[in-house]
């Protein structure tokens, strides 16, 4: 998996690439939680457009990033969702609860 | 016609691509469509996970096993470990509104796969998984 950070002021945009499952997952939550707590982030953008797959232990790590979001009146978004990654949060009855978004200009609205 | 195939991993999270590339590749081949691969892909990850982290503590150099086995057009999947019994019974889905921040691997497997079995056979945890052909979760 890798990580691409893109911050404008307190807004960032996060591309993940790659599988996000145990061995991963803990770098993209690091990245997610420190952006909004060590760089003031106020708006996270997580463009997930290059994965594939993502196991409960992304998901805990998405979840996190939610409550952290919600905690500082922020917003979280996921934008890209592919088949895979979208089935997960279906079948967790997730998909709901996180804000979702066809592009980044639709999430930036 | 029955086919196998063995893998021994360590139990290092790096390995989970791996098992993943081995059990996408085993269960197209059996037959199964795009959909129902991606959950037994899905569901071996989950069960390998839990090992990792509930039987051996993140400890990175114990053994596992997999077996998988094409029967009669069903992907059945045994995970083996030494480590302390963990036994993924039935759960319940975290409410979604709470938030919970784990708890869903179980969950997931249970959903994805038509047959789940534990036991535990002397020092070894064993959950054996089956996924028939041309069923998926809608």
């Amino acid at each position: 998996m890798e990580l691409n950070v893109k911050r404008e002021g307190v807004h960032s945009v996060v591309y993940v690439t790659g599988d996000i499952d145990l061995h991963s997952s803990p770098e993209l939550r690091q990245t997610v939680l420190e952006l909004f707590q060590k760089r003031g982030q106020e708006q996270i953008i997580l463009n997930l457009a290059g994965v594939s797959y993502i196991d409960s232990s992304g998901i805990a790590s998405l979840v996190e990033g939610l409550q952290e979001a919600r905690k500082r009146d922020g917003r979280f978004v996921l934008v890209g969702l592919n088949d895979g990654p979208r089935h997960v949060l279906e079948l967790t009855r997730l998909l709901n609860v996180f804000e979702v978004a066809e592009s980044e200009e639709e999430a930036s609205a | 016609m029955t086919s196998e195939v063995e893998l021994v991993v360590a139990s290092d999270t790096r390995w989970l691509q791996l098992i993943r590339g081995v059990v996408e590749k085993f269960s197209a081949r059996a037959g199964l469509d795009p959909k129902a691969t991606q959950e037994v892909v899905l569901a071996v990850d989950e069960a390998v996970a839990n090992v990792i982290k509930h039987s051996y503590k993140g400890a990175p150099d114990q053994k596992i096993s997999l077996r998988c086995e094409n029967v009669e057009g069903d992907v059945e999947v045994e995970v083996r470990d030494q480590g302390e019994p963990f036994d993924p019974a039935e759960r319940e889905l975290p409410p979604p509104d709470e938030l919970r921040v784990g708890g869903r691997g179980v969950y997931l497997i249970r959903s994805v796969m038509d047959e789940v079995e534990y036991r535990r056979d002397g020092s070894t945890n064993c959950v054996r998984m089956r996924k028939r052909h041309q069923t998926h979760v809608s």
